[in-house]
């Protein structure tokens, strides 16, 4: 098992109880899809699955261990991170970028070595950007910024990826691009998590489906089963449809006329 | 222009510019000296013999020699010191006393000379208010259980204009005959009157800091991607934003304890080493060491030999300094940079 979490509670100082009770797990090559309406705490749920946020009641262990024992680095070698895009400050080139992903894996006052630049090399050929990799990050598209990010997270070789929102900010035709990414990342080994607003990317993508609800409770399964129209309509309070299209081979959720 | 300029000659070049700018220098001012007269009493310095006559001699040792020194030490600590800060804070608009080094200098500084001490303990009251300014400002966020850049930033600017109005307190307490002038005159900052034997104590606090953050450039470089992100990357972010902070922080304060304060080179110079050497901190720091050795040699250089009175270099500094930040906002926003 890569993820277990047991019993997670969560909530902000002063605030209502973002995640309650929350039990999943992950398998090693597992495709996770978080859905939730807006403000549910999916990001939360994935900040908690970093170790960037504290658990306060109930444990999150990664490969067996408890992620609050964890150091950054030690977290880091098992998950790779990410982000919704950034605000970037200053112009590193895509190449320098990646080259970050490879921390974890350098002694305290290391500095990237051969080695690791041609894993970065790898890493940016393995997500069609090798013609970016002198350019500035702050240059490039926002979609090819979220690969370069995507570069960065498995340069080090983790057993999992956790993306957060990785379709938001993204075109109708880049959002079909991530998820064929997620699923070739998948296929490459690795575990992927994603958050979504789209119920269509969850069926897109197959694997485990994980509904978050705003009372903080998570309820998983496969993706198939899990995501009825039922639920669907009761997690985002809209008469939305899911129907199965004869065209496609798979079931997908639509919104009624307006 | 895209693409990054990668001069392979660039650090070859600045550290070859730096000493002959220094030697250069000795040459000039009211009592005129040769190339070759400065660099033979250097030499008799170094091996113990000299030729050179008194005059020149002490001149060369006793008034440039420290003051220059002084000029390309304080330069560099200020350049390296703001790089780091601006790196770690992810902010190209911070400079190096944002956390309030300068105002709690300047306090301590003040309260020196209305104690009436001698100039090695005011360089030392001036040292260890500086660094209780910043122990101040990065504690208020923890009382306040926030570890976010933004609150360290507020908190900076509260400890700073406490420690102005202190400094305001203390000029009004003064005499102002004497003391007045003295703490006016150290606040504006000046090589003046700087001896060797003031230099040789604050040197480890300027050398040992700068050290290890260029060691720590890519760390910096990390934790430029944001704190959340440099915690998902596996840097130990706690760890590495304590040492640049304490190690910029001690830069700025003893060089502000040897010279008072020194506007806009902490700001500027990283931005023009940016510019010149790219982002990354790795190269970015001992560029910018070099580029504010020099600038700062250069500016010191000027304010002792134009005109007939000695102005503090701060004013010199502010002159060629805020235009020289407009021409590099410009330059960046035409270059189609970020800021």
């Amino acid at each position: 098992m890569l993820y277990e979490i047991h019993d997670l509670n969560f909530s902000y100082p002063g605030g209502p109880p973002v995640l309650e009770q929350v039990c999943l797990t992950l398998k090693e090559g597992e495709i996770l899809t978080v859905l939730g309406p807006n403000g549910a705490g999916k990001s939360t749920l994935l900040n908690c699955m970093m170790g960037l946020l504290p658990t306060q009641a109930g444990a999150v262990r990664l490969c067996g261990r408890d992620i609050t024992a964890m150091s950054e680095r030690e977290i880091a070698r098992l998950a790779g991170y990410v982000p919704q895009n950034h605000t970037p400050v200053f112009d590193y080139s895509v190449l320098e970028f990646v080259l970050m992903g490879r921390a974890a894996l350098l002694s305290p006052l290391a500095r990237p070595g051969p080695e690791d630049r041609r894993e970065a090399e790898k890493a940016l050929e393995a997500m069609g950007l090798s013609h970016l990799a002198h350019r500035p990050y702050t240059d490039i598209s926002g979609g090819e910024r979220q690969q370069a990010t995507v570069a960065r997270a498995i340069v080090r070789h983790p057993k999992v990826v956790l993306f957060d929102e990785p379709t938001a900010h993204l075109d109708f035709g880049n959002q079909l691009r991530v998820l064929r990414m997620v699923r070739r990342l998948s296929e490459g080994g690795y575990a992927t998590v994603v958050t979504t607003h789209n119920p269509d990317h969850a069926i897109l993508l197959g694997g485990t489906a994980a509904v978050l609800d705003r009372q903080g409770c998570l309820r998983s399964g496969p993706a198939e089963e899990l995501l009825t129209e039922e639920l669907l309509r009761q997690i985002y309070d809209t008469q939305l449809l899911v129907r199965y299209s004869q065209e496609l081979g798979r079931r997908v959720c639509l919104y009624p006329p307006l | 222009m895209r693409g990054r300029k990668r001069n392979p000659w660039l650090i070859p070049l600045l550290a070859v510019l730096l000493p002959v700018g220094a030697v250069l220098a000795v040459c000039v001012g009211k009592y005129p000296v040769t190339p070759w007269e400065s660099l033979s009493v250097l030499w008799g310095a170094l091996t113990g013999g000299g030729s050179a006559d008194q005059m020149t001699a002490n001149v060369v040792l006793g008034l440039r020699v420290p003051r220059i020194l002084a000029s390309i030490l304080v330069g560099a600590a200020l350049s390296v010191s703001g790089a780091a800060y601006q790196g770690v804070f992810q902010n190209p608009l911070i400079s190096p006393d944002f956390l309030g080094v300068s105002g709690g200098a300047c306090v301590g500084a003040a309260a020196a000379i209305l104690l009436s001490l001698t100039s090695g303990w005011v360089q030392l009251f001036a040292f260890a208010g500086g660094l209780l300014a910043v122990g101040l400002t990065v504690t208020l966020p923890m009382l306040l259980r926030s570890r976010a850049n933004l609150m360290l930033v507020l908190s900076g600017i509260i400890v700073g204009s406490a420690m102005s109005s202190l400094l305001g307190f203390l000029k009004y307490t003064a005499d102002p005959e004497t003391q007045l002038a003295a703490i006016t005159y150290w606040t504006m900052g000046g090589f003046n009157y700087l001896a060797l034997e003031d230099l040789l104590p604050a040197l480890p606090f300027l050398l040992i800091p700068a050290v290890v953050l260029i060691l720590m450039g890519w760390r910096i470089d990390v934790l430029s991607m944001g704190e959340t992100e440099a915690r998902a990357l596996g840097l130990p972010v706690s760890a590495v934003r304590g040492t640049v902070i304490l190690c910029a922080t001690l830069l700025t304060a003893s060089s502000v304890c040897l010279t008072g304060t020194i506007s806009w080179v902490g700001l500027t110079i990283p931005h023009l080493g940016r510019m010149l050497a790219g982002p990354g901190h790795t190269r970015l720091l001992p560029v910018s060491a070099l580029l504010g050795g020099l600038f700062l040699l250069v500016v010191d250089t000027l304010t002792r030999t134009i005109g007939a009175e000695e102005m503090p270099v701060s004013i010199l500094t502010g002159l060629v300094g805020a235009p020289f930040y407009g021409w590099l906002l410009w330059r960046q926003r035409r270059a189609g940079h970020a800021l």
